[in-house]
């Protein structure tokens, strides 16, 4: 301030700084409380801008979840439909299908046998041209020197080291036919009895050759060659009556070449069967690999925070608890009126308290235990309320230490009065109030629940589940919020020390309910949930006036369930 | 890393508790300045009751705003200009200023020798709040808080030339107050 070098200052202002610069005043003995009252109001609003935010966010991330589960589940399905149209399966005649339903290892069960009835019948005609070898080479097998050796020699008009043939899939000229489900390319190695490696360089069916053969949906490429044997290895024995007849592999080999056609469309017909049985297979296959799953729940609900009144004839008449001071007599407002109204408050209480509109919601992750049995956990968020109305109020007064002057505070509802023994005011009465005000109870939780859910099907597309677990509840805050706004209203964070209500809450939770599979991943499951507090909401009962109970919420379980990697084979 | 730190004085600490809300830390700070800052509101308010309402917005928005607190100047300046930006805002609204050409010059006015040693301060307070809104601000503003012309053009948005001529009219005023009580106080005495 400036006043220092004010020149045209005289006498009347310094005069009147001097007497009245320091001067004090006394304020009206509520005005801290009409201060304190803006200040919860402008904490209230601040607040509900916070709480505004949070549950956009919360809507945000719950349409972004929701998005990608259906993305996730419409490409996973996509993946799934498109395997179903590999070839053979897409370009398979309609006119072809029929209702028997069978299995890969059934087809080629009768591919096989099939085959081997038509191989006795054909000729050998043709082995494949040097140029495509190469083929061989790109597909990753290894070639040795014996093998090109083999290639060189001209002479020989059998099969040669290194040369392949291509036959019907799942054949294997000394194995036989060797079902491979669900594989669409696969590598079969065997050999011929007896221990002559140095055979590699005439017949190739001759005992001790190995072949190596590679089998995919379309062909089978046998290469011969014995890079790959082990010394003292044991070769398998699947068909004698292939293994009866090496000399006539190779014309067998062309006899499968030239039926090629004929045994392609039994096959096809098998793959229109097997194309048909497809969906279940894929669920089946789903329910046997996959472990995990996304699960996310949405559960609004009633809660009873289980809080009552005292009992003024249960309260003590002297000493520590605060109604004992306002029902005892002595004091100001201490009145037997009072008395009376705490009875009425309490009555009043007891019938108007309602539960609100709560809900919780909950991220969690789901590990399959066994087939049916899963197990559950993530985190969570819950918002419980309770609302009542009331008459009464818990009027206050304070008495100033060194003047002895005696004031009153804005009025309280009852309850928060109630929550705490240790109550600061000097003296409280219970008075009737002109209109009924409507008080809100509020209590946001975070919570980080474990489960078990066990699932039952009750069809395809339709199950039951049974769900329990425990969940830790950590509070953010919790507020009484009355509606009037002379009405003191009050609100806690979790690391304010003021709070009378409990920090860590734990629950145990249960619900039953069905689902039903909205795709091979994607299920909806709804059903009553129970949740029920282990512990009082007040941290300390023993000290609180307010007889309390232990709080519970019903609601209804609404979940998504999505299920992760479910295309494993 | 830092060793030794500065003990934190009881302001210090006082500031911090109401900057994280701390409510009876802000009730401290509220006993420490209140009488001082009714005294200030009650200077600018027609009544003690909107003294109050002025006193009650001010201590709001000094815990509102306490993080935008300096340190360069003592609490107590901070929560006066706040009280007193307060007090002239809700003057303001309550009575539109008229904007005032008038250009009277001050030194015109007669500044004879004054002597308030036997007011109480209900008295001199009861005087000031006599003035209209104007002239009170601006006598608050020159003559207790010691602010120039200048600046108390640039707080109320007025011209330097209007703050002089309102100043030496409310000033006027008040000598006149003043001479009319000691000139009862004298027949008073006289009739004794």
């Amino acid at each position: 301030m400036s006043s220092a070098n004010n020149p045209k200052r005289n006498s009347l202002e310094d005069e009147f700084q001097r007497r009245l610069f320091d001067a004090e005043a006394r304020p009206a003995p509520d005005l801290w409380a009409r201060i304190d009252h803006d200040l919860t109001v402008q904490e209230n609003q601040d607040y509900k801008k916070r709480v505004l935010f949070y549950r956009q966010l919360a809507a945000a991330c719950f349409v972004l979840f929701a998005l990608t589960g259906t993305l996730l589940a419409y490409y996973y399905n996509s993946s799934l439909n498109q395997s179903g149209t590999q070839p053979g399966i897409a370009a398979t005649p309609a006119t072809n299908s029929t209702n028997a339903a069978i299995t890969v290892e059934e087809a080629m069960k009768a591919y096989a046998a099939q085959q081997e009835e038509t191989a006795i019948a054909y000729t050998p005609e043709t082995v494949e041209s040097e140029a495509t070898q190469k083929v061989v080479s790109t597909t990753g097998m290894q070639q040795t020197k014996n093998q090109v050796v083999a290639e060189t020699s001209e002479t020989n008009d059998g099969p040669q080291v290194g040369d392949y043939f291509n036959v019907a899939p799942g054949y294997s000229p000394y194995l036989g036919y060797t079902p491979m489900p669900s594989r669409s390319r696969g590598y079969v190695s065997g050999g011929f009895p007896g221990n002559n490696a140095g055979a590699v360089q005439g017949n190739p069916f001759a005992s001790g050759n190995r072949y190596t053969q590679i089998i995919t949906w379309e062909s089978v490429t046998i290469t011969f060659g014995n890079n790959t044997q082990a010394p003292g290895q044991q070769y398998p024995l699947r068909s004698q009556s292939l293994a009866a007849r090496p000399q006539s592999f190779a014309d067998m080999s062309e006899a499968h070449q030239a039926g090629r056609q004929q045994a392609q469309q039994a096959a096809e017909a098998s793959q229109v069967k097997l194309a048909d049985q497809q969906p279940k297979a894929v669920e089946a296959a789903t329910n046997a690999s996959s472990r995990w799953s996304l699960n996310l729940a949405y559960v609004p609900s009633v809660f009873d925070q289980n809080i009552g009144l005292p009992d003024p004839l249960a309260m003590p008449r002297s000493g520590g608890n605060m109604f004992g001071i306002a029902a005892s007599g002595p004091s100001v407002n201490a009145s037997k009126e009072s008395y009376q109204n705490i009875s009425a408050a309490r009555e009043e209480f007891k019938e108007s308290t309602q539960p609100a509109l709560s809900f919780a919601v909950e991220a969690k992750a789901g590990f399959r235990l066994k087939e049916k049995l899963k197990l559950l956990t993530g985190i969570g968020y819950s918002e419980s309320r309770s609302r009542s109305k009331s008459n009464y109020v818990v009027r206050q007064f304070w008495v100033k230490p060194r003047s002895n002057e005696r004031y009153e505070l804005n009025p309280s509802t009852f309850f928060v009065s109630s929550l705490n023994d240790g109550f600061s005011s000097d003296s409280v009465s219970v008075a009737r109030t002109g209109d009924a005000f409507a008080t809100e109870y509020k209590y946001r939780h975070l919570t980080v629940p474990v489960g078990l859910q066990y699932e039952h099907d009750i069809n395809k597309d339709w199950f039951v589940y049974a769900a329990a677990g425990v969940a830790a509840n950590f509070l953010l805050e919790s507020s009484v919020t009355a509606s009037n706004q002379q009405v003191q209203s009050v609100s806690y964070t979790a690391d304010d020390n003021d709070s009378p209500f409990r920090n860590v809450q734990f629950s145990g939770n249960g619900s039953v309910g069905v689902g039903k599979r909205i795709s091979p991943n994607l299920t909806l499951a709804l059903g009553p949930e129970v949740r029920h507090y282990f512990s009082t909401l007040i941290a300390d009962p023993d000290q609180a006036a307010a007889p309390q109970g232990k709080p519970y919420a019903i609601g209804m379980n609404m979940s998504l369930n999505y299920q992760l990697s479910s295309s494993r084979k | 890393m830092k060793l030794f730190t500065k003990p934190k004085s009881d302001e210090e600490k006082l500031i911090e508790g109401c900057i994280a809300g701390k409510r009876d830390m802000q009730r401290l700070l509220y006993d420490l300045y209140s009488r001082k800052m009714m005294a200030v509101c009650m200077r600018y308010a027609p009544t003690s009751f909107e003294a109050e309402d002025m006193m009650q917005e001010g201590f709001v928005k000094v815990f509102a705003n306490m993080e935008k607190f300096k340190r360069d100047c003592p609490l107590e300046f901070w929560v006066r200009r706040i009280m007193i930006n307060t007090a002239l805002k809700q003057l303001r609204q309550k009575s539109l200023m008229t904007v005032s050409h008038e250009t009277e010059e001050v030194s015109n006015i007669a500044s004879a020798d004054v002597n308030l040693t036997g007011y109480s301060m209900d008295e001199l307070l009861s005087m000031i709040q006599s003035l209209a809104p104007r002239y009170r601000m601006v006598f608050n503003l020159y003559a207790i808080e010691g602010y120039n012309h200048k600046e108390i053009g640039e707080m109320l948005g007025i011209s330097e030339g209007t703050s002089k001529s309102q100043y030496s009219r409310a000033r006027a005023i008040l000598q006149g107050m003043l001479e009319r009580q000691d000139k009862t106080y004298q027949e008073h005495v006289i009739s004794q």
